[in-house]
């Protein structure tokens, strides 16, 4: 489904992913675990080529998705982003009005039906546990929500155009523990409709959410495997040491 | 040695502060004493009589006309106006009459070496003839009675200077300040640079901070900045010699001085203040709102305009208005340029003359004091308020 083959990645001069091979299976949550700078967060951002924003950055190697190379020179980046939703680390919801940031995705993608759109944001609230609480004040501005709220709804956002890959970046970093908690039990809820992809800093939310885990170092991909094989008997001494918090 | 040292720094430090305090104090105050003097002298103007000072104008007591305003004057004695039954008296031809008409007609010595005899003989020339209308210094007037009459001084009213369509500050007898023509020629110039500068400067902003590659940016940005710091009277001179005559042969002009020539060049100089701001403005805009609107799909322009547009409009609307504030105040590229016409402009392919360029052309020759002079710091206040109220404007914008 997703897959990283030979992939190699720069920063002007500076080697950020080495010689990465990595596949990801449909509907499952993998984790991708390590300390900071270690390049997880740049190997998320190829997927939806949110990379191709860095200005003087280079890759090598494929990235595929739904059997395409994406970095082929006909893929659509927009048509992409689609497919491949994305949940940023701190909540950034745009300065408009709980109903219009849901909206966003659908309207932009050319959905004008006054109809399909309004259930459509029901929906996509609905799935990312929210509807509930903003039913009512659905033309208050986004900013009237709590962060963990804030989070939620960048999540319906990425829902609305129905991708089939979330990636999420640190989702719950920027929350308090009730609000992560809640991102969690969403996370585990999304998983029978979408292949996750998320990266934490937080070993505990990995062991709790994710199906797979992977872990990086200095730009390599030093293990990946079940996580439950991953937090009990690791097969590398680093990941041992990392997970133990010796080090990171 | 520490305790004398710490000290030294505190009396410094005190002494810095209520240096700058006072420095403060004593801007505040020069620029409220420059507003009351601007004001001051400006609202005089609706104190000066609207004949020339110490001068009148006499009717034979016969004739039923009893007051004139300063345009109905002003044609009388153009001979644009040459019969009393247009200002509702009787059908007779006017004779407009001057105090040099006498020394023409009559000899010397029939007013006198000293003029000791030229009240008398005025009074001898309005009284034979009922149809005349005699501009005349009040020292020699005749004595006003059963056969004379004095128009009745008026002062300028505010209704004549803002509603006045005629600037001729240096008519005799009768000076006219319509600011009309003026006020309109300055709001066209400003109106006309804004119109070709904002487009323009909205764009290149939008290339620089969304499209432009760091590099280009790091070049571009400060040679627009540069920009903004060419004297304006080289501005004008490059209008002069450049623009004027190649909109004369575009539009087939008789003159390439126009307010169009005018505006361009404002819109030139506006331009680097508008986009330097307006790109900052842009700029603001938070990569992550940028980033989650690209991840759902959107393209490039519809992030632009979905989100980093609405984002900095405060920003650009303060632009703007800092652009227009340049453009309303400028003076000297707008003097070279325009021609100098002050009528009331139709197109934007006429001769205009603006507020700055007639203080800055006019004011010289007025002699201080006077109504010419009052209505030169009348057309100031009027400024003044324009690009106060611009300022205003763009506080409070972007604030929002």
């Amino acid at each position: 489904m997703i897959e990283a083959k030979n992939v190699n990645f720069y920063y002007g001069d500076f080697q950020a992913l080495r010689n990465i091979n990595m596949e990801i299976g449909q509907q499952t949550v993998t984790a991708l675990i390590g300390p900071s700078g270690c390049g997880k967060s740049t190997f998320l951002r190829l997927f939806n080529r949110m990379n191709d924003l860095i200005e003087n950055t280079r890759l090598e190697g494929e990235c595929v998705v739904n059997d395409q190379n994406i970095y082929n020179r006909s893929v659509d980046v927009d048509e992409l982003r689609k497919e491949v939703g994305m949940v940023f680390q701190k909540p950034n919801p745009f300065p408009k009005s709980i109903f219009e940031n849901v909206a966003y995705g659908l309207r932009v993608n050319g959905n004008n039906n006054k109809k399909s759109v309004t259930q459509r944001v029901e929906e996509s609230l609905i799935s990312a546990a929210l509807w509930d609480e903003v039913k009512d004040k659905l033309h208050k501005s986004a900013f009237e929500l709590s962060g963990g709220q804030q989070q939620r709804l960048c999540i319906a956002r990425a829902l609305a155009v129905s991708p089939m890959v979330l990636l999420m970046d640190e989702p719950a970093s920027a929350l308090d523990p009730v609000s992560t908690s809640k991102i969690e039990e969403l996370i585990h809820r999304l998983k029978t409709d979408y292949t996750i992809v998320i990266v934490t800093h937080n070993m505990q939310q990995a062991a709790r959410v994710s199906d797979k885990t992977a872990f990086f170092m200095l730009g390599e991909l030093v293990e990946y495997s079940d996580t439950k094989k991953m937090f009990l008997n690791p097969d590398k001494e680093a990941t041992q040491n990392y997970i133990t918090g010796r080090f990171g | 040695m520490m305790k004398r040292k710490g000290k030294y720094k505190k009396v410094m430090e005190r002494g810095t502060e209520r240096l700058l305090s006072a420095s403060g104090a004593v801007t505040g105050i020069v620029i409220l004493f420059i507003v009351i003097f601007l004001f001051r002298e400006g609202i005089g103007l609706f104190r000066s009589p609207d004949v020339e000072k110490g001068y009148a104008l006499y009717l034979n007591t016969k004739n039923p006309v009893e007051q004139l305003t300063p345009y109905e004057i002003k044609q009388i004695f153009d001979s644009e106006i040459t019969s009393w039954d247009q200002l509702g008296g009787p059908n007779k031809a006017i004779r407009p009459y001057r105090v040099d008409d006498i020394f023409k007609e009559y000899p010397e010595e029939e007013w006198g070496d000293h003029y000791e005899l030229l009240s008398g003989k005025l009074e001898e020339v309005i009284k034979s003839d009922p149809n005349i209308i005699a501009f005349l210094p009040q020292r020699y007037a005749p004595p006003v009675g059963a056969d004379i009459k004095e128009l009745p001084a008026k002062n300028i009213t505010i209704a004549g200077f803002f509603g006045g369509k005629e600037w001729l500050p240096t008519a005799t007898p009768s000076p006219l300040f319509g600011a009309l023509p003026l006020i309109s020629g300055t709001l066209l110039v400003s109106f006309l640079a804004i119109l070709i500068a904002v487009p323009l400067s909205l764009g290149v902003a939008i290339f620089l901070s969304e499209l432009a590659t760091k590099k280009t940016r790091q070049v571009l940005k400060p040679v627009i900045e540069l920009l903004a710091g060419i004297p304006s009277v080289v501005y004008g001179f490059f209008g002069l010699v450049v623009l004027s005559p190649a909109i004369q042969k575009i539009f087939h002009l008789p003159v390439g001085e126009t307010a169009l020539t005018g505006g361009m060049i404002l819109a030139i100089m506006a331009m680097p203040t508008i986009i330097s701001v307006a790109e900052d403005a842009l700029d603001n805009t938070p990569r992550a709102l940028k980033e989650a609107s690209l991840a759902l799909g959107a393209t490039k322009w519809q992030t632009i305009c979905k989100v980093v547009f609405p984002y900095a409009s405060s920003g650009i609307v303060a632009a703007m208005v800092l652009g227009i504030g340049r453009a309303i105040g400028e003076t000297m590229a707008v003097l070279m340029v325009t021609g100098n016409a002050a009528v009331m402009p139709v197109t934007p392919f006429e001769s205009v003359r603006t507020i700055p360029a007639t203080i800055a052309a006019e004011l010289g020759e007025a002699p201080a004091g006077g109504a010419h002079y009052q209505a030169l710091f009348l057309l100031g206040c009027i400024l003044f308020l324009i690009t106060t109220m611009t300022t205003v404007i763009a506080e409070f914008v972007s604030k929002k």
